[in-house]
């Protein structure tokens, strides 16, 4: 599925892993350099979730989110659905990733195949967020963080 | 070849001087450990990936380490850094027709938000300028119209 829909991204040089995870973390496709171990990208792809989760459910109008690591930048993006996430080398443009991105998202959401497979995912991020996933310091943070805003939502 | 006339650019590729030793400059760490990574093969973006250095901690690091005088250029990029002209009016074209006639003015304010011009935009902006030329399209489709047209033209470049 990655490379079928975005291979405008991962040809570009210095991408090397692009990842689509559903809104229950589990990974619809990946595709990666040999170099990755795939068992990192469901820690990466529950991060995302949490953050995204947060960021739905406080209603902030943020859909993307990029983090410089010691050798490279992990760039996701949030959809309604599912959220994409890429590794690429710091020489890779981010402008290039989001344009690479706008265009082949168009793209996918506009295939059918992809409609059917979408219709059957849950829509909601943050409802998705299990406390038991959570250490200590990050349930006080949490609990700060909505302190603040909404409180039905508690987890 | 001296060194002092070039702005210093990440593909780049630098050596030792063999005017100045390492050891007559009082070097950060980091700067030392640039030194240690020259050897006249890797470039400058190369050796700020090796050492986990963003690009511009990079360039300050590598600007400080020839103004002293210790690093002599070895190799300039094979590639033109900077987008060909060529490019810039193909997107002028394009975009005028999702814009209409002021898409040159638009293109110019851009270059300038960007402290560019047409003779001196690096490639690796051309996705930026493409990016923020698209938020002057309102409508969401041609938007994507016409950022897939340019992905197409840049995709190669970069």
């Amino acid at each position: 599925m990655v490379q079928q829909y975005f291979s405008d991204l991962t040809e570009i040089a210095g991408i090397e892993a692009v990842v689509i995870f559903d809104n229950q973390n589990n990974i619809v496709d990946s595709w990666a350099l040999p170099k990755y171990n795939l068992t990192v990208f469901s820690e990466l792809g529950e991060t995302f979730m949490h953050v995204f989760g947060l960021i739905e459910h406080l209603d902030y109008d943020m859909e993307e989110i990029v983090m410089p690591f010691d050798r490279g930048l992990v760039y996701a993006r949030s959809q309604e659905k599912f959220s994409i996430v890429v590794i690429a080398r710091l020489s890779v443009e981010v402008s290039l990733i989001r344009l690479a991105l706008n265009v082949n998202l168009q793209e996918f959401h506009n295939t059918r195949k992809v409609r059917r497979i979408l219709k059957k995912l849950p829509d909601q991020k943050f409802y998705q967020i299990k406390s038991s996933t959570l250490d200590d310091v990050e349930k006080i943070m949490l609990e700060n963080i909505l302190e603040g805003g909404d409180d039905d939502g508690a987890v | 070849m001296t060194t002092e006339q070039f702005k210093i650019h990440e593909d780049m590729i630098f050596k030792l001087s063999q005017r100045r030793s390492p050891s007559e400059v009082k070097l950060k760490s980091m700067e030392w450990a640039i030194v240690t990574q020259l050897n006249g093969e890797k470039s400058v973006g190369k050796i700020g990936e090796t050492l986990s250095l963003n690009p511009t901690e990079t360039l300050v690091m590598f600007n400080r380490l020839m103004e002293e005088g210790l690093l002599e250029l070895v190799g300039l990029p094979e590639k033109d850094p900077y987008a060909p002209e060529a490019l810039l009016d193909e997107i002028e074209y394009a975009f005028t027709v999702f814009v209409g006639p002021v898409s040159s003015i638009l293109i110019e304010d851009t270059l300038t938000e960007l402290k560019r011009n047409r003779k001196n935009l690096e490639t690796k902006l051309v996705a930026l300028l493409v990016e923020l030329l698209s938020l002057e399209i309102t409508s969401a489709e041609k938007r994507y119209e016409f950022q897939k047209q340019m992905l197409s033209k840049i995709k190669g470049l970069v």
